[in-house]
């Protein structure tokens, strides 16, 4: 786990994990592996918050720079 | 003396040296059946007509006495008779010949050449490919670099511009990451604490220091503010147009259910005391649920919000199974129904929290029998008209939520 989460969210089948903070972006996590996911970078000043979406496809978070981001983490 | 008598002899003897001119010169030599009737026969030997006749009828029934002559005396024979055609001939032959001769040979130097150019050609092909190749991952290298500095454009730009042959598995994951941000909301005056999605997906909230925001991420328009009343601490939707706040506040927790459409406060609940010790309080992401986590405890408290039992997560599970508060074993969350203080058959003091009533919390149904028959479930008393998501708002009277139904609309 990168140092200094400050928010995390769990999909709703529990098998994606989601952590970050202001200053790292949002590393998605296989909570059955452990094993790193998708990054998602394009937050300049990082994210305060993160949701799943309740099928698990989309992550909204709260960007330290004042605006929500909506990332599609359904994988290929 | 008669002219055969004259002749003979010498007609004879010019026949004989006919005849080894013949075998001499062209190799000639009578058919075996005249030697042998020549050998058998001496007076017929000694007869040149008999003779002269035997081979004139051997000629006439087309039986060769000698081999034709070779091609090559005929042709020196024809040489000699047509000197000038043999001489054209012979110049053509000749010009053709070193033509055809000229021609192989160039036609060989030609084929080496060409070899020689495909080999090059092949090389440098090759190379050409090491070069695309090593330009390409410098190209992934730097939309990677690109990406890691947060340039979401100019990583798409460099991922789009390699060569679609040469694109792996490295640059279909760079361009999945790169693909990964799909909305970006315009920049709220406060920035967010807070976002939550909606039932349908769709719809994403976001809550701010001072008020909350709701968008839609498939409209055009800009995100809508709304009020909020408390300062809000969690943020979960309920439905399409409700999103439940989560307020904390010197040990007491309000929930505060709102109107998408319009902001207005539908409902409002009120723990009181239910974090005095400190702690803090979560919401699930679909707002039926709530955890309080207590700092004095070393367990988890999760209430339904739809009037369901309370549930204490021990902290110090080491592994094992939660356990429900009546001791049964249960991994996941169940089928709610009212709680013992919402349906008011435990009364907690004023102030304390509704959790903390755990032994009059009723059993958890069993997996498989589903929720319990026993008479004490048959002959609970009715809930309240005023509780918590299950009634018509009016003025609720159970002792905890008293203040927020205070306020309901």
């Amino acid at each position: 786990m990168q140092p200094g989460v400050q928010h995390v969210a769990l999909s709703r089948d529990g098998r994606t994990l989601g952590a970050g903070s202001v200053e790292k972006p949002v590393q998605l996590w296989d909570v059955a592996t452990g094993k790193p996911g998708l990054t998602l970078r394009g937050c300049p000043k990082g994210s305060i918050s993160s949701a799943f979406s309740a099928d698990g496809e989309w992550l909204a978070t709260a960007g330290g720079d004042g605006a929500v981001r909506l990332w599609n983490i359904k994988p290929d | 003396m008669s002219e055969t008598d004259v002749f003979g002899p010498l007609l004879e003897a010019r026949l004989r040296q006919a005849c080894a001119d013949l075998r001499a010169r062209l190799r000639a030599r009578l058919p075996g059946r005249v030697e042998e009737v020549l050998s058998q026969d001496a007076e017929l030997a000694g007869n040149p007509e008999a003779v002269l006749e035997l081979i004139y009828a051997e000629w006439t029934t087309r039986e060769e006495l000698g081999e034709p002559p070779e091609r090559a005396e005929r042709l020196v024979k024809w040489v000699r008779r047509h000197p000038v055609v043999a001489a054209l001939s012979a110049v053509l032959v000749g010009g053709a010949a070193a033509s055809v001769t000229s021609i192989s040979l160039l036609w060989l130097r030609a084929e080496g050449a060409l070899a020689d150019r495909e080999a090059a050609l092949r090389d440098l092909r090759d190379e050409k490919k090491k070069v695309e190749w090593n330009l390409s991952r410098l190209q992934l290298a730097a939309a990677r670099e690109a990406w890691t500095a947060d340039n979401l454009d100019e990583a798409r730009r460099l991922l789009d511009e390699c060569d679609p042959a040469l694109r792996d598995d490295d640059w279909r994951a760079l361009h999945r990451a790169c693909h990964a941000l799909r909305h970006v909301s315009p920049v709220l005056p406060t920035p967010p604490v807070f976002v939550a999605f909606g039932s349908d997906d769709q719809a994403v909230v976001a809550m701010a220091h001072g008020g909350a925001y709701f968008w839609h991420r498939n409209s055009p328009d800009p995100p809508r503010p709304f009020e909020v009343p408390l300062p809000c601490h969690g943020l979960s939707c309920t439905g399409d147009r409700q999103v439940v706040l989560l307020s904390v506040d010197i040990g007491r927790v309000d929930l505060i259910d709102c109107s998408l459409a319009d902001g207005k406060v539908l409902r409002k609940l009120t723990f009181e005391g239910a974090l005095d010790f400190g702690g803090f309080a979560r919401l699930s992401p679909d707002g039926r649920r709530m955890a309080l986590v207590r700092f004095q405890k070393e367990e988890i408290e999760v209430l339904d919000l739809r009037g369901g039992p309370s549930r204490k997560l021990k902290l110090k599970s080491r592994g094992r199974p939660c356990r429900s508060p009546s001791a049964r074993t249960d991994a996941g969350w169940r089928p709610s129904r009212p709680t013992a203080w919402f349906r008011g058959t435990s009364t907690p003091a004023r102030g304390r929290s509704p959790g903390t009533s755990g032994s009059r919390s009723p059993a958890w149904p069993s997996p498989r029998t589903g929720p319990p028959q026993s008479s004490e479930t048959r002959s609970r008393p009715a809930p309240p008209k005023s509780c918590w998501w299950t009634s018509p708002p009016g003025r609720c009277d159970t002792p905890w939520c008293s203040r927020g139904c205070s306020t309901w609309p």
